[in-house]
């Protein structure tokens, strides 16, 4: 009744133990670089996480 | 449990514990906003605002992702269980305003409805750092809502625990659709290590415990009782240990075929009931027995020892177990009785019985 419940939880967080990590490492990988500190007058591109116009 | 319908069971204890969330949250949001106006001068306060409850309900899904596998790794951190759905609600109310206050922001000012908008504005599903990250974070709030609207005994009745646990055993992958939003999204345009440390940092906590917890339980399925053939041929009973080995008005668990069983000492007696209770399928094994009640650990629900039938006038009910204790040993037989049925408890010997110290006045 319970066991595939226990099973799916094992199986769902040992995939996710391979997943997540990957993720992260490739988002890091693939990051735009930060502009130079004179790049305050760059418009800001639309994208909302752009607060200060540093995202290219 | 199962009487009646109420929308909150209202305690002293849970009225501090949500005291202490919303505290715990309006401090976050001041000291988030705060720094946030320091360290970017020209956000603007809208902004800061989207950040600080993302944040908050992020880190707030961590705590809550944390308190089940370290509930089943030490028994201290059980008194959070009874706190989490609390928790949980909270957590999607931030989501839900972070989401709200950033379809305003970024997709309310053109032509386009802003939930088409939020679909087709950006379509480089091809860029990790272009990704469209914020549909990421609308399908993990759709499995926060359905959570968040079923965390109630009435939806866990009305499923049934088996569908209710399923259901909310969807917040692994909301978790995962989180991760991604946030390292897709917020980690692209942040470049101090701050935000990269803190992410690699929860992730492999919640990770770590999980995976600890269920390396804890696989090791409980894996034994196998021997038959109990060399005790009472033929009986189709099996050895479940000394009954010495069970600590009075608390259980031992046994694993047969998957399915756990817990043995439980009391009064010079021994029961044995299923260890999964009907109402959030928790180990009613590690509970206790209180007022003569199996108690199980996780929110307090209870049942008779030797039928496996919560006291009148509530209705949950365990299957039970046949018991016998011959040579020091408990023996139980593999069938499950159907849940309720009244089963004789094996008297524990005399001779067996070890009085505590100071005691047998």
């Amino acid at each position: 009744m319970i066991q595939p419940l226990r099973t799916s939880h094992r199986r769902t967080w040992i995939i996710l133990a391979v997943l997540l990590p990957l993720l992260l490492v490739l988002a890091l990988l693939d990051r735009p670089s930060a502009l130079p500190a004179d790049s305050s007058s760059v418009p800001v591109s639309g994208h909302p996480h752009s607060t200060d116009g540093a995202k290219p | 449990m199962s009487e009646q319908y109420r929308a909150i069971g209202w305690s002293p204890a849970k009225r501090a514990s949500d005291s202490a969330i919303a505290v715990g949250v309006a401090l976050y949001l001041g000291i988030f906003l705060g720094i946030g106006m320091l360290v970017h001068p020209n956000a603007t306060a809208e902004t800061l605002l989207i950040r600080g409850l993302g944040t908050a309900a992020f880190l707030l899904l961590h705590v809550i992702l944390c308190i089940g596998p370290l509930a089943r790794l030490d028994d201290r951190f059980l008194p959070l269980l009874y706190n989490r759905r609390h928790l949980g609600v909270t957590m999607f109310v931030l989501a839900l305003t972070h989401a709200a206050f950033s379809l305003v922001q970024f997709h309310s000012l053109g032509d386009v409805n802003p939930f088409v908008s939020l679909f087709i504005s950006n379509q480089r599903f091809a860029s990790i750092s272009q990704f469209p990250f914020q549909m990421l974070g609308f399908f993990a709030l759709i499995i926060l809502f359905l959570m968040a609207a079923t965390s109630h005994d009435f939806w866990l009745r009305h499923l049934t625990p088996p569908v209710w646990k399923r259901l909310h055993m969807l917040i692994y992958w909301a978790y995962a659709l989180l991760v991604a939003h946030v390292a897709l999204g917020a980690l692209q345009s942040e470049h101090s290590p701050l935000l990269a440390t803190a992410m690699a940092v929860g992730a492999a906590t919640v990770i770590t415990l999980h995976l600890a917890a269920a390396r804890k339980e696989a090791r409980v399925d894996q034994t196998q009782l021997p038959a109990a053939s060399s005790i009472i041929a033929g009986s189709g009973f099996l050895d479940a240990g000394e009954v010495a080995s069970i600590p009075e008005k608390c259980a031992r668990v046994v694993s047969l075929n998957g399915e756990r069983i817990a043995l439980f000492r009391y009064d010079g007696k021994v029961s044995a009931v299923s260890n999964v209770c009907q109402h959030q399928n928790g180990p009613l094994g590690e509970g206790r027995i209180i007022d003569g009640c199996i108690t199980c650990p996780w929110h307090g629900y209870q049942y008779q020892p030797q039928d496996g039938a919560s006291p009148p006038p509530f209705q949950e009910k365990v299957s039970t177990f046949r018991t016998a204790i011959v040579g020091g040993r408990v023996l139980v037989h593999p069938e499950p009785l159907p849940p309720g049925t009244y089963c004789e408890p094996a008297r524990i010997p005399a001779s067996e019985i070890q009085l505590p110290k100071g005691g047998g006045a």
